[in-house]
């Protein structure tokens, strides 16, 4: 039995956004729709359907054709994804268990791998979290097998690569295994890297030609090299790392 | 009491420790992550209290400088000539009439980080201007300003013009744009 057109957008939807490595805020944003309605329009258990035109631009926003949200055969696809932890907050109550020097009361919702964690700071960034990866990255307890199949899933790997070049680099005066585990799995995303896409690792994606450009020129070395843009500081970097430890 | 995030505790102590030994009123001005979090527009900040410079002697001689909090000098940053006017008192963190701390108006706070402008910065600005309600003509007279006694007014005018694009989606031009400075001394 085919299942209702409902359920194959909802899934769709979902699915592209994730794989976009967009949050229901971002793509609202984007698309310049409130987040509810894309919420409801991600929920199964609503029977409402958008208009054409609201399709249209949400297809648009998520860089996909309207066709792609409508096609059956994505929606197995969608299914096989693991789930990774949403929301600012939860992301900083669990980063903040895994020794990230963050303030604040945990408020965590149901439990995560550190791994799922990671990939959960790359998919929203915000830049006071994301500066704590380096430190969580090089805990010895990161499984980076899981970490790169996590990431080959959502099209993160180039996210991924940029923070761990920044965590080997400041890990570097640590002459432990810490930082040679860090460069051979550095060398092992390289490998899986997407030799194509240019990301900015930025809470909404810029649509200003003048301020992607800025933002390329600010990016440390690290971020050209795997493609990933954001304003970002060796620094801070380097502070949180020392703070974690 | 109410209780407060870590390191702003962690400066209440500090402070609570040094009150005895003041022997003149100490006005403590907060910029900075700890100040974007008393704001209410962001709920974390990493460890570091930033505050003005001009506080830190005093501190110093009291032994109360020490970490998590961090001196700046306000030569750094970009700021309204009567940011102090402006500036909200946190009753939590001050112990009158000995000590008193404020923080930069949201506003000023804004602005102050037009100087670094990296992407944290960027988004505790967005999130300032979002949860203020702060429109572009009270951001840009504040600014005008502000950049008028501001050594390196031509790296924040590109800044503006980014955050303006960004946040406001509309064009900006520091040349025709920016209206007459207003305030001071």
């Amino acid at each position: 039995m085919r299942p209702p057109l409902k359920h194959v957008l909802a899934e769709n939807l979902r699915d592209c956004r994730l794989k976009a490595g967009l949050t229901q805020t971002d793509l609202a944003r984007k698309a310049g729709t409130p987040q509810s309605r894309l919420a409801l329009m991600e929920s199964k258990k609503s029977p409402a359907l958008p208009g054409l035109e609201w399709l249209a631009r949400v297809a648009q926003a998520l860089g996909v054709n309207v066709v792609d949200l409508l096609a059956e055969k994505a929606a197995p696809e969608a299914r096989t994804l693991s789930s990774l932890p949403e929301d600012e907050e939860n992301l900083a109550a669990h980063l903040k268990e895994l020794g990230a020097p963050l303030t604040g009361s945990a408020k965590k919702g149901r439990a995560f791998s550190p791994e799922a964690v990671v990939l959960g700071v790359l998919r929203a960034p915000s830049a006071r979290l994301l500066e704590c990866l380096p430190a969580v990255l090089a805990a010895k307890n990161m499984d980076y097998a899981k970490l790169l199949r996590l990431a080959e899933e959502r099209g993160l790997v180039n996210r991924l690569g940029f923070v761990v070049d920044v965590a080997r680099r400041v890990a570097s005066d640590d002459r432990s295994e810490r930082g040679a585990r860090l460069e051979r799995f550095s060398k092992q995303l390289w490998l899986k890297r997407n030799r194509e896409r240019e990301d900015f690792l930025t809470k909404t994606m810029p649509d200003d030609g003048e301020f992607r450009s800025w933002l390329k020129k600010k990016t440390p070395a690290a971020g050209k090299r795997w493609r990933v843009y954001g304003a970002y500081s060796l620094e801070r970097f380097r502070d949180a790392f020392r703070a974690a430890a | 009491m109410t209780p407060l995030e870590p390191p702003l505790e962690k400066l209440r102590s500090i402070l609570k420790e040094a009150v005895a030994r003041v022997d003149r009123p100490l006005e403590i001005i907060l910029i900075g992550g700890a100040a974007v979090l008393l704001t209410g527009a962001r709920k974390r900040v990493t460890q570091d209290v930033d505050i003005l410079a001009s506080a830190a002697p005093v501190l110093r001689k009291l032994g109360a400088l020490k970490p998590p909090i961090q001196p700046v000098s306000d030569s750094f940053l970009c700021l309204h000539p009567d940011y102090r006017k402006a500036c909200k008192y946190i009753r939590a963190l001050s112990f009158p009439a000995k000590i008193r701390v404020y923080r930069l108006s949201s506003l000023d706070l804004a602005i102050s980080k037009l100087s670094r402008f990296q992407q944290v910065d960027i988004e505790d600005i967005e999130a300032i201007l979002e949860k203020e309600q702060i429109q572009k003509r009270a951001f840009l007279r504040r600014y005008a300003t502000a950049r008028a006694y501001y050594t390196n007014s031509k790296q924040t005018d590109f800044n503006v013009k980014l955050l303006i694009r960004k946040f406001y989606r509309e064009d900006f031009d520091p040349e025709k744009d920016l209206p007459r400075p207003i305030g001071g001394a």
